[in-house]
């Protein structure tokens, strides 16, 4: 049962149509005000509904498997613990991506001292984990696979090379899909602001992708 | 529009984040200007490269452990501590830290009053002890010598035992003395003796002859006990003797 509604309100995740929109909305305020309750049930369907969007930002941000892995546990639990501050008449997907971010910054942080690598080089472990995918379309092929996680590699490398705030308003915006108004308001800034960390962002990133495809390979 | 302008604007322009205004003005220059359009090709390419790449590859293993270790988590925090198990209420602990540091604090300055009163003790029994007969004899028509300030003003405040006096440096002090409180008792009791040689009031004589003035200065400076007993018998023919 909880599978089943999870793969009904899974159109609340980043693919969803805007039809749906609203439905989902409510779904995700019921699911609340049952987890609200003490239902244990009602958040794993909650996590169901909102993971993809958590892991792919956290893993966006951070860059790294394992950090992404553990960012989404620490927001989850930030989510349970906090659950009760949220206001059910703003939207939930805007709080869970502000704490998703806050998250990932404490992370980010924390990786400093740490020094570790980030598997955004590891181009071999994103083929590895793409082939364990069930495959559709023309990309059945290996070297499809490969130029792919290649791809993925390089366009983690050219996200991490952007500040920290650009690289947030830049994956809510152009990854996620947000308006620039529900970016300002997550990031907690004005649109004016955020449109000129995006205006900065593609730059870079266009700069980036100049550079590699003239010259083979980017500067650092 | 300018080049310069329209470069500006691109990076906006090519995921429509401009008023419409001012993507108008931009369309018109895309238009009629090729190494622009060329820029916004470009703009445009490396976005869709990046929305293309940034796809998390991430199996349904991946999500179901981080819910189950998400899950596994919350029951541990929420299970009810160990009866015997330290709580981890930080409020309580600061309290206790507090009332740990307050009780040092009060223990210290307990001991240092104590110490300071000790202190101020000793010196009262240096100042009231008789002074050391010096070696040379007394001759016979000399005058008797001086006792303590006890003895020269038995009717002294506790103030004005208490302050230094000038000839107190000649007093020599006995370390040897166990405990300050039987030290004065015993300081006291030779100091209010009144002085033989003296010409003593008539009242004061008979008083004098019967009892004994013991006084026994207690730790705190402004308890004193007076005892008046009556005179050992082995007293009376050394003072009749001087």
């Amino acid at each position: 049962m909880p599978i089943e509604m999870a793969e009904t309100l899974l159109m609340t995740d980043a693919h969803a149509p805007r039809a749906d929109e609203q439905a989902a909305q409510t779904g995700l305020a019921l699911l609340v005000a049952r987890t609200r309750t003490g239902e244990a049930a009602a958040f794993e369907e909650l996590m169901i509904c909102t993971q993809h969007r958590v892991v792919a930002t956290a893993w966006r941000m951070l860059g790294n498997r394992e950090d992404a892995r553990d960012a989404a546990q620490e927001v989850y639990l930030r989510v349970f613990k906090y659950l009760d501050r949220y206001d059910p008449a703003q939207d939930f997907h805007g709080w869970l991506y502000r704490i998703t971010l806050n998250v990932c910054r404490d992370t980010a942080r924390k990786r400093r001292g740490r020094d570790e690598g980030s598997d955004w080089f590891d181009a071999g472990r994103h083929e590895r984990a793409s082939a364990q995918l069930p495959q559709t379309g023309p990309q059945t092929d290996v070297e499809a696979q490969m130029l792919l996680g290649q791809q993925r590699a390089l366009v983690a490398r050219a996200l991490q090379t952007l500040p920290a705030k650009e690289r947030a308003a830049l994956v809510l915006r152009d990854l996620e899909g947000l308006s620039t108004e529900e970016v300002a308001r997550i990031l907690r800034s004005r649109p004016v602001t955020v449109r000129s960390q995006i205006s900065s962002a593609r730059t870079k990133i266009r700069r980036y992708c100049d550079r590699l495809l003239r010259k083979g390979e980017p500067r650092a | 529009m300018s080049c310069q302008r329209a470069g500006a604007l691109l990076p906006l322009h090519v995921a429509g984040d401009l008023p419409a205004r001012q993507a108008q003005s931009v369309a018109r220059h895309l238009a009629a200007c090729t190494d622009c359009r060329g820029a916004a090709d470009e703009y445009a390419a490396s976005r869709a490269w990046m929305q293309t790449g940034a796809q998390p590859v991430f199996t349904d293993e991946f999500y179901a452990d981080m819910r189950g270790a998400v899950l596994q988590r919350i029951r541990q925090e929420q299970r009810p501590a160990h009866y015997f198990a330290p709580r981890r209420t930080p409020r309580l602990a600061y309290v206790a830290a507090v009332l740990a540091l307050v009780s040092v604090l009060g223990a210290l300055a307990w001991r240092a009053q104590v110490k300071r009163t000790s202190s101020k003790a000793l010196a009262l029994v240096e100042q009231s002890k008789p002074r050391v007969p010096s070696p040379a004899p007394t001759p016979v028509n000399a005058p008797p010598p001086a006792h303590s300030a006890v003895s020269e003003q038995p009717h002294a405040t506790i103030a004005e035992r208490r302050r230094p006096r000038r000839g107190a440096a000649a007093v020599r002090v006995d370390h040897s003395w166990p405990a300050p409180l039987e030290a004065v008792a015993r300081t006291t009791q030779t100091a209010s003796l009144p002085p033989p040689a003296a010409p003593a009031e008539p009242g004061r004589a008979a008083h004098g002859a019967e009892t004994a003035r013991i006084e026994m200065q207690t730790a705190d400076p402004n308890i004193r006990i007076i005892w008046l007993a009556p005179e050992p018998a082995a007293v009376q023919p050394d003072r009749e003797r001087r």
